[in-house]
């Protein structure tokens, strides 16, 4: 009798334990307003607002919470986001949200939504970011893009304003996450220069220089629109988080943030078909949203062992008004490649592997 | 004779005719890989130069010619690169003829910069034997501790320069962690009577070699030399990026018993031997908006004094009074025989900055890249100052104008060369 006691007092405990982790894990919305009344506009003090409404993760509204934190002084984003943290919310929405609070709902693993109008409606918004996992839906882009290891030719075309062009043909290989390398083919005067990216290093060897000097993902070495992280791409996992997901008809919108400042666009905004789970285009940009430049995807091809991606890929840029830039890829196919291919040592052999 | 001249524009002009009409296609056979590659460039170098007919070296190099204020220079270059691989072999030779027609007359040059055999059993290990230029060193104006390199010119840094018969071999392995790679490349390299006679004493099997470390994200290589044909050396490197666009590197290098032989005002000639401690520390920074400083500072223990070099241009002075008031050219030639290889070595002093500023294709101009060069000798306070104008807009063309104004007192480094400017205008076809 003692022992059924004990197991009712145990599964007594466990239950309530386990909703709450079940409600926790599953998230709720919480939306800034400042009256308790609906429909209500959302506030424009994310920190400060009056009550947060709660709705759960399919969009039905759930209670009023008053905000304890609207009248502290100082620190008020971080005790907001460590409140709503606490509360199980997973995505918040205000019409404006401080740097600390941002930098606080991060830690927290909460996602933000910047939105002026209606609660309900920004709730609409929200919904998606449930849908799909922003980085498995990346990490499927990145395989359908090219296996995790392999080999590729790309030519790079740069177009200028008067119609006249400037090619480069490039033989690149890559493994795994970090690694990856390319050797320019032609034309005659970058034949033989070699580029190696280990993580965030970078460096160019020149035939005629003799030595591997360190380079930066931000400079050129072929110039025009094209920089070196678009020579020598890694998985865009790698390189960035999915901060949120947005569906739109056939399509993801998928936003995606550097994970360190070391990566050459700090933003992407990546347009993702659903279909097909290939990106459409991207937009690169900086810190402040500021466009640097757009990729197109185009002509899917099916370049053979299940690899079919765009073969095409046209780059414009505002910096450089009516130039145009084209990557042409051909003969991806997946290959194994020792570590040591991946070494300054190597960079004069990287032509033997082909 | 002033076939370089022509040459210039012969080469641009053909280039515009060549490429203005590619198609936007991607053949495949673009793509093919043929056993055997063949491929270089051809320049033409037209300079102009504005003497300095005070200068000591104007009195040493052309004491016996009357040259007016100006002079030029027309000077041509074929470099040919050639290449045969079959599995794990490969054969390579770069081949460079050089011509000049000058105040000083027509000369010429062939030299193989390069000519050897390179065997690949595995990605871990490749076995190079025959003449071969190394490299070494992440100065980039200076590299004190390329032990088995010519000296580089710090004018033109990344001219090829030509190796030394060595054999050499690199085994490599890779690592996750914060060791990521560990190179090990020893060399032998032998000074026999035609055999890299000029890179020391004769009849010595030097030997050496260079551990490369990629450490905690820095490059590192320990590096040292020994045998004979020249004194123990030993040296370190390395480069690092601090943030994406901010690398900073530098050398250290150790000359055991360096022997350096000097010259008094009266030309007698002294042998000072010391061990000799130079280092180099540099930074490369990028902007926003794509200016690149090349910044290096280098310290060379193994070059003069300012009192020494003042001695130098002293007993020139004196040599020439002598040869212009009697004919006599003894200690002119006594001069110019201390002068090869020792004072008139590049940078022969002790403490310079280097100071590269290049802006990659300023308003949108693609291709284009103006940049500023100065060179300064800190002990003397002279220095070079080169801006320099490039455009590689043309498929396998590149077209630079360049001008270097020199400037210093008297009985210093560049206040003593023998222009006082130079201008020089070169166009390189590849193919």
């Amino acid at each position: 009798m003692k022992k059924i006691f004990y197991w009712f007092l145990v599964i007594l405990f466990l239950v309530p334990i386990a909703a709450g982790v079940s409600e926790m894990t599953s998230g709720m919305i919480a939306v800034s307003v400042d009256e308790k009344i609906q429909p209500v506009n959302v506030s424009s003090q994310a920190a400060r607002c009056a009550y947060y409404m709660i709705f759960d993760n399919k969009g039905k509204f759930l209670e009023f919470v008053d905000n304890p934190i609207k009248d502290v002084h100082g620190g008020a984003g971080t005790s907001a986001a460590n409140f709503l943290g606490n509360k199980g919310v997973t995505v918040v929405i205000a019409e404006d949200f401080g740097y600390k609070m941002i930098n606080a709902l991060e830690s927290n693993g909460i996602k933000f939504i910047e939105f002026k109008g209606i609660a309900d409606d920004a709730v609409e918004l929200a919904i998606p970011a449930y849908a799909a996992d922003g980085n498995k839906l990346l990490e499927q882009v990145d395989r359908n893009l090219n296996p995790e290891s392999y080999e590729s030719y790309k030519k790079l075309i740069n177009i200028e304003p008067d119609g006249s062009k400037k090619e480069f043909v490039l033989f690149t290989v890559k493994k795994g996450k970090d690694k990856v390398a390319a050797i320019f083919i032609s034309p005659a005067s970058e034949k033989g220069r070699s580029t190696l990216r280990l993580d965030e290093n970078m460096w160019l060897y020149i035939p005629n220089v003799g030595k591997p000097i360190r380079i930066t993902s931000l400079q050129s070495v072929v110039g025009g629109v094209f920089n070196n992280s678009d020579i020598l791409r890694l998985d865009y996992t790698s390189e960035y988080d999915v901060e949120q997901v947005e569906e739109n008809g056939d399509e993801y919108l998928l936003h995606l943030k550097a994970k360190t400042n070391a990566v050459a666009y700090d933003k992407l905004k990546m347009w993702v078909d659903k279909n097909s789970m290939l990106p459409l285009k991207i937009e690169s940009l900086t810190a402040e949203l500021m466009l640097i430049k757009t990729l197109h995807f185009k002509e899917v091809k099916d370049f053979g062992n299940g690899i079919v991606r765009p073969s095409v890929i046209e780059t414009d840029s505002p910096l450089y008004k009516n130039y145009k830039s084209v990557i042409i890829f051909a003969k991806i196919q997946e290959r194994t490649w020792s570590d040591e291919v991946f070494t300054l040592t190597f960079m004069p052999n990287i032509n033997s592997l082909r | 004779m002033r076939l370089s001249f022509l040459l210039v524009f012969v080469i641009a002009f053909l280039s515009q005719l060549i490429f203005a009409e590619s198609e936007y296609t991607f053949n495949l056979d673009e793509t093919e890989k043929k056993p055997y590659s063949l491929g270089g460039y051809v320049e033409a170098r037209p300079v102009f130069l504005y003497l300095d007919k005070d200068a000591s070296l104007y009195k040493l190099k052309l004491y016996d010619k009357d040259e007016g204020k100006t002079a030029e220079e027309y000077n041509t270059k074929l470099q040919l690169d050639g290449s045969y691989e079959k599995r794990i072999t490969k054969i390579y030779t770069k081949i460079n003829v050089d011509t000049q027609e000058s105040y000083l007359g027509w000369s010429d040059t062939i030299n193989i910069f390069e000519g050897y055999i390179s065997l690949k059993p595995s990605s871990s290990l490749n076995i190079n034997i025959g003449k071969k230029a190394m490299k070494w060193g992440k100065g980039y104006a200076w590299t004190p501790v390329a032990f088995f390199d010519r000296t580089k010119n710090p004018d033109d840094p990344d001219l090829a320069l030509e190796g030394f018969i060595s054999l050499s071999a690199d085994y490599t392995k890779s690592y996750s962690g914060s060791l990521k790679t560990i190179s090990f490349t020893p060399v032998l390299l032998p000074v026999y009577d035609n055999i890299n006679d000029e890179f020391g004493e004769t009849d010595k099997l030097n030997f050496g070699g260079k551990v490369y470390l990629l450490l905690y994200d820095t490059d590192i290589d320990f590096i040292m030399l020994a045998g004979g044909s020249k004194t123990k050396r030993f040296g370190f490197d390395f480069s690092r990026n601090i943030t994406p666009n901010f690398e900073i590197h530098g050398e250290f290098a150790f000359v055991n018993n360096f022997e350096k032989k000097f010259i008094n005002s009266t030309g007698n000639i002294s042998v000072d031997e010391y061990d000799a401690e130079s280092y180099l520390f540099g930074i490369r920074y990028l902007t926003k908006v794509d200016t690149t400083f090349i910044v290096e500072y280098y310290h060379n223990n193994t070059g003069f004094t300012d009192e020494e070099m003042q001695n130098y241009f002293s007993f020139i002075n004196t040599a020439y009074k002598t040869y212009t008031s009697s004919g006599n050219d003894n200690n002119l030639q006594k001069a110019l025989d201390l002068t090869e290889g020792n004072y008139g070595r590049m940078n022969p002093m002790r403490d310079y900055l280097y100071v590269r500023v290049s802006q990659k294709e300023p308003f949108n101009i693609l291709y284009f890249t103006p940049s500023i060069t100065g060179i300064v000798n800190i002990n003397d306070k002279s220095f070079s100052v080169s801006p320099e104008l490039l455009y590689t807009g043309v498929t396998n063309l590149g077209l630079r104008l360049k001008t270097t104004f020199l400037s210093g007192q008297s009985n210093s480094e560049y206040g003593e060369k023998y222009n006082d400017c130079r201008i020089e205008l070169m166009a390189r076809y590849y193919f």
